[in-house]
């Protein structure tokens, strides 16, 4: 997960530089200090926004093997604590599907399938609570 | 004797060395309505952004001289410019409600950054609403967006924005330059009523609007303080030649 920091940190840097410069001098013209008027009002002001980034760097994090064969090195065992290698999905499926064996390769493809429906399911939730968030508002206004 | 609030002592302001405002003196009595009037150019919003020390947010930007608000210069050293902007508050010229906060949060939020406890805070959030003559269209949709509502109620939420912290002067860049003329006129009556509680300086390119609303009126050009009198003064009788200029229409 530490992998997605870079890009998240990207992506949100990004984002509130959309917002227009009048609404940050609006919060500072309001005596509020500057890292209270960017984590209570332009943040809230773009957070479906952030949720979309958040959940395109979960993807595309659990998808990204190459870094993991340095960095979590591979492990086809239980680990005892955080230091030693461990194993990631996206490593595994690499190992497996070029290992010959038809039940490794089997499970190789039940690794992706896993993988996928992971991505599909992190997406679907956030799209139906966004869905019901918002929803909840529209009702409110017309109370 | 008229208590004075502002005193602006040999003020010049700029961006990366080019001089925009020279050496501007003037004097602002407190509860009155102040009109700040020039062509497009001549330093009227960078004057307004120096007395609420929002002009250094700009990159480039110099400040020389004193402000004194209460005889205390807000451009002495120790003088946090957060603690300045609670003192003088700030409309600008296109509403900017905050995006993704409702109504009273909206208002709320100053307060509630300050620390201000819940109980109190739904009290001041209609105050500062009535004050700004828009609680009777938003006391029954303060959970909307602030965004939702139309332009000239937006102009008046930030106008509630600003007095929620209970500012001694509030700033008005060309307020209603974006608005209808029924939302530009309930503005200039509900800043009218607004003298009881604050001072107000108010940029306008509008001579009707400044002879209908100020008690004062300072004539800028090109960075200097031309003319600064009785509103009905330079309206009438201006003893510069400039201001009659500028005012009749013959130039700017
Ligand atoms: N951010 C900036 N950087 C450099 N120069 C600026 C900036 N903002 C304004 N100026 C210059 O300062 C002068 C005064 O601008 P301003 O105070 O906005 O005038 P007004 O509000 O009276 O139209 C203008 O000549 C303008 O070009
Ligand atoms: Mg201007």
């Amino acid at each position: 997960m530490l992998i997605m920091l870079p890009v998240v940190a990207r992506g949100t840097e990004e984002i509130l530089k959309m917002v227009p410069n009048h609404i940050r001098e609006a919060g500072l013209a309001l005596g509020i200090p500057r890292w209270k008027v960017i984590l209570y009002i332009l943040i809230p002001g773009v957070a479906s926004m952030l949720v979309t980034v958040l959940m395109l760097s979960i993807a595309r994090i659990a998808g990204e093997t190459a870094p993991l064969l340095f960095t979590s090195l591979g492990n086809q065992y239980h680990i005892r604590n955080l230091n030693e290698p461990i194993a990631t999905l996206p490593v595994q499926i690499y190992e497996f599907s070029k290992s010959g064996f038809e039940q490794m390769e089997n499970q190789a493809w039940a690794g992706a399938m896993v993988l996928v429906l992971f991505i599909f399911f992190i997406n679907f939730f956030t799209r139906i609570s966004l869905f019901f968030y918002k929803k909840d508002r529209v009702k409110k206004k017309f109370k | 004797m008229e208590k004075l609030l502002v005193k602006v002592q040999n003020l010049s302001a700029g961006f990366f060395s080019t001089i925009v405002l020279k050496e501007i003196n003037l004097e602002i009595p407190a509860h009155k309505v102040v009109a700040l009037i020039g062509p497009s150019g001549c330093g009227k919003s960078t004057f307004l952004r120096c007395l609420n020390r929002m002009h250094e947010e700009v990159p480039g930007a110099e400040v020389k001289g004193q402000i004194l608000l209460e005889d205390q210069n807000i451009y002495d050293k120790f003088i946090d410019p957060v603690l300045v902007r609670r003192k003088v508050g700030m409309v600008f010229q296109k509403p900017n409600p905050f995006p993704g906060l409702s109504i009273f949060d909206n208002v709320a939020v100053g307060l509630k950054l300050m620390g201000v406890k819940k109980k109190v805070l739904y009290e001041r959030v209609e105050t500062s609403l009535k004050q700004a003559a828009l609680w009777d269209e938003v006391k029954d949709i303060l959970k909307r967006q602030g965004t939702s509502l139309s332009g000239g109620q937006q102009q008046r939420l930030c106008i509630a924005r600003a007095l929620a912290i209970n500012p001694s002067v509030v700033l008005m860049d060309e307020p209603t330059s974006a608005l209808d003329p029924i939302s530009t006129s309930r503005i200039e009556n509900l800043i009218r009523r607004l003298k009881e509680q604050v001072t107000v300086i108010i940029v306008t390119h509008n001579m009707q609007q400044a002879s209908r609303i100020s008690d004062k009126t300072a004539f800028l050009l090109s960075g200097e303080l031309v003319e600064y009198e009785k509103t009905s003064k330079i309206f009438t009788n201006p003893s510069e030649r400039k201001t009659e200029a500028y005012i009749t229409g013959r130039f700017g």
